[in-house]
């Protein structure tokens, strides 16, 4: 290859190449005396050096332009820390797919209980979405006590989000503002696969059962309950303090209210019906093959609204502020946040470009039909009596979705 | 029905590795994000390709068994990212500005604290380089790029895959390449 070798003029005289590995010290000690030597008697090659020192000092004088000055460059740590994030989402991204694709089970595995020792484990994720979504919603206003705030989900929205949104910026880490503590009660998980009126006995409210079910779903029906769960909030000022210096927003002021403020949110049991041609029944042992396989794959949803309660001197807006404050917080959840009107329980419901969504009305409420037609897969979410319903299936067929969902009785 | 524990979501390095890669991130993370930001000249975009650089990194750690290696991989990964990141955004712009006569710039902390009149000036002549830059074959960019965020030439060599002892003359050649367009682009703008 012709451009790989350095061309020499003659024998003696020096090369571009030469020249400019001179300049950056990239030559032996030998080459280097040998060319020195070379250009104290050459005029020709000294000439030749002195008009390649200008132009190179002109060309990355230039260069520097393109910066970016030191203090441009984001703190090391704090880009670690967003890595370490980016890659805890895409492990659970990964296992979620890794579930929705597995042939031999569930599309819908993700609203299944995944070990009978732990079937409230995707609901305090759910939980602690919901927290942290809500944990920053303005006083209801209604309570007497003005630093008291309550709140729960009336109502979803379907908010476009771009995933790429919720990179930039920080996350949403409750821990490092304070202290998290999530208790959940598990003493109806005891109860491996209950029969319906042991599901009506734990749940506070009137258990609804589909009149109609899409073509193909087997009528076998098995039911999982979902523990009953309470969490915590504290804000720690030193805590928020130290992260905020760490993170390169020290210049945020915390409201002297926030100090010691306490958020809680509690969760009611709720249940899961799958449906298929077989079920276990309950009869049958723990350590056999759980849940209902055969037709499609069908599942419903009923979980009480969690509610949200500011107890201390600061309010839930007072925490929603302080969050808004927050110059790096990530757009997307700066949206997400923005977009929770408190005075009316309307929360947004990130919708993903993939996922096709319209708002609809089930059982006189407003809810929000999502489809992904690529998956075949379709889910109807709603709010009534305070309590939130999915009705969610192999299928992205909006009519038949709507049906099931609206034959709840 | 129980998860499975699936061994594909383990991360591809231990956790005493895990150590390692923190130890790599912490010290080549300002270099990489400094090239990625010279390629595209973006503060989001540039922090974006360092972070898909480290992610490559950690998915599929390479072969690299010296300093020089592992330098010259990262800084290889960022220029490719960094260089289509470019040509993408150029092209994309060549069919915003015909559609809207303007070019939407990201501003830089430093452009920002000049005032508007220097700030557009700083923006403009930033962009005029890079353009120029453009210009040169890939090869001449990486060489350029490399060579002035201080990799020496084993690294460069290491990283485009020539010879060490060949890289003083294509670097020459380069900066020869990139001078000589942009006087002939500045004459070209008097004119």
């Amino acid at each position: 290859m012709n451009e790989l070798q350095p061309q020499k003029y003659n024998d003696s005289c020096l090369d571009m190449g030469l020249l400019v590995s001179l300049r950056d010290g990239e030559l032996t000690t030998v080459e280097t005396e040998q060319a020195r030597a070379h250009l104290a008697k050459c005029p020709d090659c000294a000439a030749d050096e002195c008009s390649m020192q200008t132009a190179s000092q002109e060309v990355y004088n230039l260069l520097t332009v393109l910066g970016p000055s030191p203090h441009e460059i984001p703190e090391t740590e704090l880009a670690l820390s967003a890595l370490q994030a980016r890659l805890d989402v895409k492990n659970r991204r990964e296992e979620r797919h890794a579930a929705v694709s597995s042939p031999a089970q569930s599309k819908f595995r993700f609203f299944q209980a995944r070990k009978p020792q732990h079937p409230s484990r995707w609901w305090l994720v759910v939980a602690a979405a919901v927290l942290v979504a809500l944990v920053v919603l303005p006083n209801a206003g209604a309570l007497a006590n003005q630093f008291l705030a309550l709140f729960s989900v009336q109502q979803f929205q379907p908010v476009s989000v771009n995933p790429q949104s919720f990179r930039n910026g920080i996350g949403e880490d409750l821990q490092s503002f304070g202290d998290v503590n999530i208790d959940y009660s598990n003493q109806d998980s005891s109860i491996q696969h209950p029969t319906q009126a042991q599901v009506e006995q734990s749940l506070n409210f009137k258990l609804l059962l589909p009149g109609h079910l899409p073509p193909g779903v087997g009528h076998a029906m098995q039911f999982t309950l979902i523990d009953r769960a309470y969490g915590t909030f504290t804000f720690n000022t030193a805590k928020a303090r130290a992260y905020l210096a760490q993170t390169g927003q020290r210049s945020v002021s915390i409201p002297p209210q926030l100090g010691g403020a306490t958020f809680t949110i509690t969760l009611s049991p709720g249940v899961i019906i799958t449906y298929g041609n077989q079920c276990q029944r309950q009869d049958q042992s723990a350590s056999a093959a759980r849940g209902c396989s055969g037709g499609k794959l069908f599942y419903i949803g009923e979980i009480p609204s969690p509610v949200i309660k500011a107890t201390g001197k600061a309010s839930l807006e007072d925490l929603r502020n302080f969050a808004l404050s927050l110059p790096k917080l990530s757009p997307g959840v700066r949206l997400l946040l923005q977009d929770v009107n408190l005075n009316t329980g309307v929360v947004p419901l990130p919708i993903p470009p993939q996922i096709q969504a319209q708002q609809v009305t089930t059982h006189g409420a407003p809810g929000v039909l999502m489809t992904d037609p690529s998956l075949s897969l379709g889910a109807v979410i709603w709010q009534t009596h305070g309590i939130i319903y999915v009705v969610a299936g192999a299928t992205s067929d909006s009519a038949q979705l709507l049906e099931s969902a609206n034959s709840l009785h | 029905m129980g998860m499975s524990p699936d061994t594909r979501n383990k991360p591809l390095v231990n956790p005493t590795a895990e150590e390692a890669f923190a130890a790599v991130f912490t010290r080549y993370y300002p270099l990489v994000y400094q090239l990625a930001y010279r390629c595209t000249g973006q503060l989001d975009e540039a922090d974006d390709i360092a972070q898909e650089v480290f992610l490559r990194f950690y998915r599929t750690p390479p072969h690299a068994t010296s300093d020089v290696e592992q330098r010259a991989w990262l800084c290889r990964v960022t220029t490719n990212l960094g260089l289509n990141a470019l040509r993408s955004r150029q092209r994309r712009i060549y069919h915003e500005e015909k559609a809207s006569d303007g070019v939407q710039t990201t501003v830089s902390e430093d452009a920002a604290q000049l005032n508007p009149e220097q700030q557009v000036i700083a923006n403009e002549q930033a962009a005029f380089i890079r353009s120029v830059l453009s210009e040169l074959p890939e090869r001449q960019q990486t060489y350029i790029l490399l060579r002035s965020i201080g990799l020496s030439y084993a690294e460069i060599a290491q990283a485009i895959g020539v010879a060490p002892a060949s890289v003083g003359s294509l670097l020459a050649r380069a900066e020869r390449e990139f001078r000589r367009r942009y006087h002939e682009r500045t004459t070209a703008t008097k004119v």
